[in-house]
């Protein structure tokens, strides 16, 4: 059988696989985050020793030790993020604020995740958390 | 393809210098990343071009999976040491286990019907996912999987990139068959 190829050597199942991922990431974007009427309501934090929840509407400066690294989160208006961390990658500080349910940054190196949670502090993926700072 | 015991001394020598040769291509590729990240073009934590795939899929196209996996596993020790810590190495072993999977599937299912555009792609989108669910492991939550998607895109572009240098190359690079009968 002669083998069927385009231009590059694209073949008929190259374009299968791409269009394939494509619809996977879309399928997965859209099961991952909240609705979009939900309102962002609170900034879930998971370390290694554990979770806890601070509301998005005050805002706060909260020193996260997690690893062997020193993080600072920082709330304020409606946003929530990573302004100083002593982990080599920094990553966490690159992924800049976050404000919409759903979203997330991670840390790898600290173990630290900080995810937006919607009305009732709940979203797709993260039901975990089960401490509420006062 | 002749099987490992068939193979004469000089065709061993010829495969070990060859594989060794792809291990310093996946070395010098991978310092290139580790050089200029692609992290500070997009910002998105974990974002690469996997160039080095490209030489562990030229192993695998002109020997075998063995060759593929040594070259991989050499790289991933190799550059982990030279350029990343316990964690990296973790996350980029997990991954190349799931792509050297993909990759040993090509000849006997997806070499009927795509080219190297299609395995790198989905080796590509391997890595990816044995990433995040060492990631799951690492971070003690389901909630890194919610970055699958994004990674999901990535893939996809970039494998699509070194999918096609792929094709391109193994027109342009002779195979060992060749040179032994003009030697």
């Amino acid at each position: 059988m002669r083998k069927m190829t385009l231009a590059c050597g694209v073949r008929p199942g190259d374009i299968a696989v791409i269009l394939f991922l494509l619809l996977l990431a879309a399928v997965l974007l859209f099961a991952g985050t909240a609705p979009a009427s939900t309102r962002a309501q609170y900034v879930s934090v998971v370390t290694e020793t554990g979770t806890f929840q601070v509301p998005l509407n005050e805002n706060r400066v909260i020193p996260i030790t997690s690893g062997r690294c020193r993080l600072t989160l920082t709330v304020e208006n409606g946003t929530a993020c990573i302004t100083e961390s002593d982990c080599p990658s920094g990553v966490c500080t690159a992924s800049g604020a976050i404000s919409v349910p759903g979203q997330s940054i991670v840390c790898l190196p600290a173990r630290v995740l900080v995810k937006i949670l919607g009305e009732g502090g709940s979203s797709a993926y993260a039901k975990d958390a089960d401490v509420i700072l006062p | 393809m002749p099987k490992m015991q068939m193979l004469s001394s000089r065709d061993r020598t010829v495969r070990l210098m060859e594989d060794a040769a792809l291990l310093c291509a996946a070395l010098m590729l991978s310092y290139v990343e580790a050089v200029f990240p692609l992290t500070a073009v997009i910002p998105l934590p974990g974002a690469k071009c996997g160039l080095a795939n490209l030489s562990v899929m030229l192993a695998y196209h002109r020997h075998s999976l063995a060759d593929a996996a040594a070259v991989s596993f050499a790289r991933v020790l190799l550059s982990a040491m030279l350029f990343g810590s316990v964690s990296s190495l973790a996350f980029s072993l997990s991954g190349a286990v799931l792509s050297l999977a993909v990759l040993g599937l090509y000849r006997a299912v997806f070499a009927r019907f795509m080219s190297f555009i299609g395995l790198s792609v989905l080796s590509a989108a391997a890595h990816n996912l044995g990433q995040i669910l060492c990631a799951v492991v690492w971070m003690h939550t389901l909630s890194v999987l919610s970055y699958l998607p994004v990674l999901l895109l990535l893939s996809v572009i970039f494998g699509t990139v070194s999918g096609v240098l792929m094709n391109l190359a193994v027109r342009r690079v002779p195979s060992a068959a060749v040179r032994r009968r003009v030697s």
